[in-house]
């Protein structure tokens, strides 16, 4: 209590205020605009914190992050156009409701379920957080390296429509990882001499072109198209109070939904909108009403999304996991300042931690501030031409990755990683992989072969331990389960195929 | 698809090879099984396998390639590409305003504010908060040194 208590205190100073407002602004202006992911603007926005102090510069990521899950919602809604994927459950409903002329409802309903849904995520993470970072405490070389491979199990959760082109990309990702010096020996893998590779590659770089170069390249491709056009007017029809009790059932299942689903790491928000609009569907008294423009639709879905910002944070914040691609970059801000996500950081930096957890809270808090205060600002951004924004991406991208260190050998990286990106996306290759390796690589690197090491050799030394031996389990479970239910499925279309066309011979 | 998948399969397995090759250059440690070579063997021997099950697998491949405007994305690769090349040259501030001119030209933008505003915009707000407010000293090429 004393330590939240001393949070509220560091929030509550003038410049953190200014930079949760600015950021979660930013994050709304990301987000609401299609091609533009919160991932990308995390990416975009890492730099910047460079010279920042640890909290300051991570509750900017932080509010671009909760500002663009939620920013995602309004250009759903207005244009059936999901501005990241997690509000894609969102446009069914909420596009609905924009053509019967309900968009200020949509927006209102989005807005309100967004902030109940990130506020109490964050209250659960206070709660479980610090209880699963006191289990971790526990964990030694055995136990990080099962950590490790578990982190990178999840690559095949994440891998999109093809398993075998994302584990690639994790197995080309661990390649890269093992460039620079060995962190046992410390013998230079893959140098060729040169200085600039004798610290291995930066993944900040490679993430800035991952994410956003090659997405700015992805939006060049369609820089010619006019844009859809958004009505600036928007019939102001309120959500009565009668309207919002119906909702508080389904913004709280939905919110718990999305939190448990943002633990579990690979799944994300696309996943638990998803899945809380599924179950909103079940239990509603008018199912059938989905899809036509169901209020209790876009309810489930942003409450869930953003219900899952505060779940992601806990694997990343207790165990140093990123459980996607967003939360790796988090995790990658949070190393460049300094502070090594794990059970260490609630002993070691409990003020900060803290301090982040009531920043958090009050970055939802804003949603509502801008969300019913910017409804009609945020029409306007919608739109902006790709022509504008492409330039601007792209110069911050050359400018972030230089800012790392002042080196231009990062500029050709992330100019690299871009152009690469671009052909990964296009091939549907997917780049979180690359990122989750290069972060997890070293790691699992490191402590298997400490672990080794103590054990002389005996690799029995990670299945007698208990917790290393479940992690494991853990890992080859998560692992093998998208193949089990990808082979079931095969399976089950091709009897199906069989039977269809037995019964038109017969 | 199916062409793509089975030129990135064999690229996979060219890296996989290149960094497999180079591993036997690594010293070796007598008194411990776990050397510098270890884990990119690994690596790639597992990088050389999934590829090769992509290869096979590209025979009855549905996947689709998305179609857009491919040239469009080159050009501005390209755009980016001489920013890089010449920004240790000519300067951050010269060229870059001058790259982004040429793309909204290419874009067809015809507004003058857009046009010749928002190089100057970029240029000053990375003056502004990168170079005076976070001190990252911006190059200005070898002219202006």
């Amino acid at each position: 209590m004393e330590l939240l208590l001393q949070g509220l205190m560091n929030v509550l100073d003038i410049k953190v205020v200014s930079i949760l407002f600015l950021s979660g602004a930013v994050g709304i202006f990301i987000g609401s605009l299609p091609g533009l992911t919160a991932t990308m603007g995390v990416a975009l926005l890492l730099p910047v914190t460079f010279g920042m102090e640890p909290v300051k510069g991570i509750l900017l990521l932080v509010g671009v992050y909760f500002g663009a899950i939620y920013g995602g919602s309004i250009s759903a809604i207005l244009l059936r156009t999901p501005g990241t994927p997690s509000s894609a459950a969102t446009a069914l409903d909420g596009y609905e409701m924009t053509k019967k002329g309900l968009a200020y409802k949509a927006l209102t309903v989005s807005t309100l379920s967004s902030t109940i849904g990130g506020i109490l995520s964050v209250i659960l993470l206070i709660f479980i957080a610090p209880q699963l970072a006191k289990f971790a405490l526990k964990f030694s070389a055995p136990e990080t390296f099962a950590l490790a491979l578990f982190g990178l199990a999840i690559i095949s959760s994440i891998s999109g429509t093809s398993l075998v082109k994302g584990l690639m990309a994790g197995f080309a990702g661990l390649l890269i990882a093992s460039i620079g010096i060995d962190p046992i020996g410390g013998f230079p893998r893959f140098t060729f001499g040169t200085a600039n590779l004798m610290g291995g590659i930066s993944y900040i770089p490679v993430l800035i072109g991952l994410f956003a170069a090659s997405e700015a390249f992805h939006t060049a491709e369609n820089v010619l198209i006019q844009t859809k056009t958004v009505s600036t007017s928007i019939n102001k029809v309120k959500l009565k109070w009668a309207e919002f009790k119906k909702l508080i059932i389904v913004i709280l299942r939905s919110t718990f939904i999305g939190t448990f689903i943002g633990m579990i790491p690979g799944a994300g928000g696309d996943i638990a909108s998803f899945v809380s609009y599924n179950e909103a569907k079940r239990w509603s008294k008018n199912p059938d009403e989905f899809g036509k423009g169901n209020m209790e639709g876009v309810s489930a879905s942003e409450a869930a999304n953003n219900g899952c910002t505060g779940g992601a944070m806990i694997p990343l914040l207790t165990l140093g996991i990123p459980g996607d691609a967003v939360t790796a970059v988090m995790l990658g801000a949070l190393m460049v300042q300094g502070l090594q996500p794990g059970p260490l950081l609630f002993t070691n930096h409990a003020d900060i931690v803290y301090t982040l957890f009531i920043g958090m809270l009050f970055a939802n808090m804003l949603i509502l501030f801008y969300g019913m205060l910017g409804i009609r600002l945020f029409v306007k951004i919608l739109q902006i031409h790709k022509a504008i924004l492409t330039p601007i991406i792209l110069v911050l991208c050359i400018v972030g990755s230089y800012a790392l260190g002042n080196n231009f050998f990062d500029v050709w990286v992330m100019l690299i990683a871009g152009i690469i990106g671009y052909v990964m996306n296009k091939y549907n290759f997917p780049p979180s992989p690359v990122i989750l390796a290069l972060i997890l690589g070293p790691m699992m690197e490191a402590s298997l072969r400490r672990a080794l090491v103590i054990s002389s050799g005996d690799v029995s030394i990670f299945f007698t331990r208990p917790i290393s031996a479940t992690l494991l389990l853990l890992a080859i479970g998560t692992l093998l389960y998208p193949i089990i239910l990808d082979w079931k499925k095969t399976r089950k279309t091709t009897t199906d195929a069989k039977q269809y066309d037995a019964s038109n011979i017969d | 698809m199916k062409k793509a998948n089975q030129i990135a399969s064999l690229i996979g397995i060219a890296i996989a090879m290149f960094f497999f090759v180079l591993t036997f250059q690594f010293k070796q440690i007598e008194y411990q099984d776990t050397g510098p070579a270890l884990m990119p063997r690994l690596y790639s021997g597992v990088l050389i396998v999934l590829a090769l099950i992509l290869f096979f697998n590209s025979y009855r491949t549905k996947e689709k390639v998305e179609k857009g405007n491919v040239k469009m994305a080159l050009i501005t690769m390209a755009l980016v590409l001489t920013i890089v090349v010449l920004i240790p040259i000519i300067g951050f501030y010269i060229i870059t305003p001058i790259v982004i001119f040429v793309f909204l030209k290419i874009c067809q933008q015809t507004n003058k504010k857009i046009l010749f505003g928002l190089p100057i915009g970029v240029v000053l707000f990375i003056f502004v908060f990168f170079q005076k407010i976070l001190s990252v000293p911006i190059p200005t090429g070898i002219f202006f040194q």
